[in-house]
């Protein structure tokens, strides 16, 4: 006998089923799409944005990511546990098409029948284990909502109504299956029954009921577990379910530019308002993101504001535009999701890089504030506004003087370039690092680490202004342009060939930022140019080995991925890297970005000090950080944590030039 | 009803530096920005018109290049920015300068009533605290200096009630209108200029009325019309201090040698 079963076996499959079941669903599928189309209206509420271009990166995004599950595994245990899930209901739902299209088309019309013979026994065992992985995961994921209760993971109706359809489809499927094996293959086939083994276990523990009651119960069952599905399909637009559409689209539509860019606003033109405070402020891609979010609160786990006590949680964000969008479209969406939330956004990805379902926060945030401090002039306090008027005096936030910015720089081997501007590279050196004295010290390594491989460098001296970086990411969109236009003019009339800059906002900034505003001369950060000079063998170092831990700044690591250049120069100094938990890309933040370097801390704890606290907790005397910021907070946070003497924070350029073997 | 704020274009003195071998100011590269305490009384005036409806104007007396500190006045909100500027009204001490800006003011008094004229406490380059009460005197307005507080202001009795800082104590006064005020910080917080002011602020006249308007004696104002002069300008030399204990291994010994020096030195008393 051919290995085969017969569909609709114990059903019928006359009009008084197909009729029914088909009218059903096609019902079923014309509610979706009709729900679907009054969802396009919510997200019509937005601005236009062009997010269709290079469809076949989109869509290779869109497979990957939905069929793959790539984002969603990027956390292991309840990441995994969906992904799974996923796959088994996956097979499921392909394997019941393969059942209707045989059924119900192909034998129907042609007789043709594909499932029978070693193709059969394969589809059989497949979908009889992808149930059963579906049902485990689901179980896994019910356990871990329920039961453990992770802090943060918000449950609501939604997640009881889609536990227990999932549920109920699954083991009612399973049950018919016995049912069906228990009257079938068991008594008669029992070697194409082991193909089942799952179904072999309900059709073993059913086997005593009978076959008048096994077929009713079959039966019965059977419409049942049809109908459960319908309530699934009719369920998708009125609950989480969607995301499985929303989800997947928001992959298709991800944003394909630069990292972290945001956009260049015209300040020229005749736009009458800036920022976001309504909702037609936001693009439509802006309302779709909320209707793609899970609620997984993977964001608001890894943020540092949130985990420091302060009132904000980027989940909670694109919740409440979300509400805002389907509720109440006229709410200002600044009151709603709180100045104090915004202002407290240290920009550093980390909601972003993590989220499964590729929605974009920072810039939300960012359009925001560009709304209270454009519009309004609003700032999170005093000291910001003052940091603002300074760096529109002087050029930078300290209130330093204009005319000493290039002091540092005294009697060290480098150019000012409106002395001289034959130079291999012009080093941009910064703010905090050209007035900070802590500070000055990573700039000065660096200067002589470029001596010692044969680099001639110049700097812009007091021609140099803030790259504007901290100014942009608050929300003063005005005062960045005016910043980078002066920069850019400067640097582009020396003619130079190469920039490099010691600090990562800097390095964002020119390299990416500026684009916008013209300029395009190539720009490094000192550890990808000093990595390669180590590489050419211009650089070399005494192999005294030490042990230290590595601080990825954000806007080395998350907003431009350099994980193994910073990682290599310190391996090639001969340190040891303890890792901390939260490294790479999921590196918790310093404090200082989103120009929260201007601001005081007043909000819940200090993030400089959480992170001084997870270095100590590696064990290593040494924080080492590629960034001027984070330098400023780790001197700060190891105060706080009262770890002087246990920890010193140090800079990947220092640390190298202690080493160099002249 | 006109609320006027005067405010004056200064060099950044943190950043000011004085020649040792000329005893000038050094001020090639030292940016300009408005005179602090007037960002203040700016403030408040922008304060009076957003409550009152008054009618705002800044005015500022000041070299050609003084127009970017009008238009930030501008940017802010004042209705009329006005530039008192003439080569007649230059090396003016305290005297002339406030003889110009009170002509000023009497000129836009004939054309609208003039309720209150705010001045900074005192400029962080000339230091001399002079302009403003120089300004009340001329124009026999009420002077209200060292104003931290405005209690209220009755528009149709026409009188205001401000609080005075002075040392220790704070001081509740009345006056009719018209009158001078100057202002200490912490009167206000100055509001940051929002980016449609801004665009608007580049697109604002900025009036320029020199001596042909003010029709003043060309020799009573200016360097002509200045009783003083600066003959020098010097960073006054100071004794090095001496260092005192050890500080770091014997604090409380430290602090009592710093004790008995001050008390020395008639600096403390028992
Ligand atoms: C480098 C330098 C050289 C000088 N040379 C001379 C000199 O040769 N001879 C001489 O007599 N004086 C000289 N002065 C002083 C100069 O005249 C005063 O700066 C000026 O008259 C105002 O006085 P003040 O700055 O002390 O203002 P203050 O009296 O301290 O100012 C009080 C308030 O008056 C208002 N105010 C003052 N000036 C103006 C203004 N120009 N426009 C609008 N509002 C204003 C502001 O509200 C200010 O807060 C010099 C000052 C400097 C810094
Ligand atoms: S960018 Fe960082 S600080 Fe801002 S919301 Fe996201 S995780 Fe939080
Ligand atoms: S925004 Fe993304 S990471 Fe945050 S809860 Fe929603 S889906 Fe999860």
């Amino acid at each position: 006998m051919e290995a085969t079963r017969e569909l609709y076996w114990n059903i019928g499959h006359g009009a008084a089923v197909l009729l029914p079941m088909y009218l059903f669903t096609f019902v079923a599928l014309g509610l979706l799409i009709w729900s679907g189309m009054k969802r396009l209206e919510i997200y019509r509420q937005g601005k236009p944005l062009d997010r269709f271009g290079n469809r076949g990166e989109r869509f290779a995004n869109l497979l990957k990511n939905a069929l793959l599950q790539s984002r969603v595994l990027l956390v292991k245990g309840p990441g995994f546990a969906h992904g799974f899930f996923f796959w088994g209901f996956f097979l499921l739902f392909i394997g019941t098409i393969f059942v209707a299209l045989q059924a119900d088309f192909t034998d129907l019309f042609f007789g043709y029948r594909f499932l029978n013979g070693d193709l059969y026994k394969v589809f059989s065992l497949v979908l009889d284990l992808a149930g059963l992985a579906a049902v485990a995961m689901l179980a896994g994921l019910f356990i871990r909502r329920y039961l453990v209760r992770p802090k943060g993971l918000e449950t609501t109706r939604d997640d009881a109504v889609m536990h227990a359809l999932l549920f109920a489809i699954l083991i009612t499927g399973f049950v018919i299956e016995g049912a069906r094996m228990a009257v079938n293959e068991l008594p008669h086939d029992p070697a194409l029954a082991a193909w089942s083994p799952v179904g072999l276990i309900f059709a073993k523990a059913l086997s005593g009921m009978g076959e008048a009651s096994l077929l009713a119960l079959h039966r019965g069952l059977w419409w049942l577990h049809f109908f459960l599905v319908i309530g699934f399909i009719c369920a998708i637009p009125f609950t989480k379910f969607r995301h499985i559409f929303t989800t997947a689209a928001n992959y298709f539509f991800a944003d394909l530019g630069p990292k972290g860019a945001l956009v260049t606003l015209d300040m020229e033109g005749d736009a009458e308002s800036f920022g976001t405070a309504n909702l037609k402020d936001l693009t439509w891609k802006d309302i779709f993101d909320t209707d793609a979010c899970t609620k997984c609160k993977r964001c608001q786990d890894r943020c540092p504001a949130h985990n420091t006590d302060k009132p904000l949680s980027p989940m909670k964000v694109i919740n409440q535009l979300g509400e805002v969008a389907c509720t109440n479209p006229e709410a200002n969406l600044v009151e709603t999701v709180s100045k104090d939330a915004l202002w407290s956004c240290t920009t550093c990805r980390a909601c972003q890089e993590i989220c499964p379902a590729a929605i974009e926060h920072v810039n939300k945030v960012v359009d925001m504030r560009r709304n209270m401090v454009l519009m309004e002039g609003e700032f999170p306090g005093e000291e910001v506004m003052a940091a603002m008027d300074n760096t529109e005096v002087n050029g930078n936030p300290l209130g330093m003087a204009l005319a000493s910015r290039g002091d540092w720089a005294e009697g060290l081997p480098v150019q000012i370039m409106g002395e001289n501007a034959d130079v291999d590279i012009l080093y941009f050196v910064g703010c905090y690092a050209s007035f900070d004295k802590r500070n000055i010290k990573i700039a000065t390594s660096f200067i002589h680490l470029c001596a010692a491989a044969g680099i001639k460098v110049g700097i812009l001296g007091k021609e140099e202004k803030c790259c504007g970086e901290p100014m942009r990411k608050m929300g003063n969109e005005y005062l960045y342009q005016s910043m980078a236009t002066e920069n850019i003019e400067t640097i582009k009339a020396y003619g130079v060939k190469k920039v490099v800059t010691a600090c990562p906002h800097c390095f964002n900034t020119l390299a990416k930022d500026y684009r916008d505003l013209g300029f395009d001369v190539e720009t490094e950060h000192y550890t990808v140019f000093l990595n390669r000079l180590v590489e050419q063998g211009r650089l070399k170092f005494k192999k005294e080995s030490f042990d230290c831990t590595y601080h990825d700044s954000c806007y080395i690591g998350r907003y431009n991925d350099l994980y193994r250049e910073p990682r290599a120069l310190i391996a090639a100094a001969g340190g040891t890297i303890r890792e901390m938990e939260r490294s790479g890309a999921e590196s918790f933040c310093c404090g200082a970005g989103g120009g929260r370097i201007m601001a005081e801390e007043k909000l819940g704890s200090r993030i400089s000090v959480s992170r001084a606290k997870m270095a100590a907790g590696t064990g290593a005397g040494m924080l080492v950080s590629n960034c001027p910021f984070c330098m400023t907070m780790f001197e700060d946070g190891i105060k706080g944590a009262e770890l002087e003497g246990q920890l010193v924070p140090r800079d990947i350029g220092e640390i190298l030039l202690e080493r160099l073997t002249p | 009803m006109l609320v006027i704020s005067c405010i004056k274009q200064v060099p950044d003195t943190t950043q000011v530096k004085i020649d040792p071998v000329t005893n000038t100011l050094v001020r090639e590269g030292i940016p300009f920005i408005i005179n602090p305490y007037d960002t203040h009384a700016l403030e408040e005036s922008l304060n009076l018109k957003d409550r009152f409806g008054l009618r705002a104007v800044a005015l500022s007396m000041g070299p050609p290049n003084t127009e970017a500190t009008l238009r930030k006045a501008a940017a802010l909100g004042v209705d009329e920015a006005i530039l008192l500027s003439d080569r007649a009204f230059g090396g003016a001490d305290t005297l002339s300068t406030s003889k110009v800006i009170s002509a000023a003011i009497e000129r836009l008094n004939d054309q609208e009533e003039v309720g209150i004229v705010f001045c900074g406490k005192q400029t962080i380059d000339g230091d001399t605290a002079q302009v403003g009460p120089g300004i009340a005197t001329r124009l026999g307005y009420t002077q209200l200096t060292l104003v931290d507080r405005i209690e209220s202001l009755d528009l149709v009795k026409k009188r205001i009630r401000v609080r005075r800082k002075l040392e220790g104590r704070h001081e509740i006064v009345e006056a009719p209108l018209p009158v001078m005020i100057t202002v200490v910080r912490e009167l206000n917080r100055p509001r940051y200029p929002t980016v449609p002011m801004r665009l608007m602020a580049l697109e604002t006249e900025i009036k320029v009325w020199d001596n042909s308007v003010l029709k003043l004696d060309a020799n009573t104002v200016g360097l002509k019309g200045s009783p003083t002069w600066v003959s020098k300008i010097f960073s006054p030399e100071r004794d090095k201090g001496e260092i005192i204990g050890d500080g770091i291994n014997d604090p409380v010994g430290t602090a009592n040698l710093l004790i008995d020096k001050m008390l020395d030195k008639d600096l403390l008393a028992v």
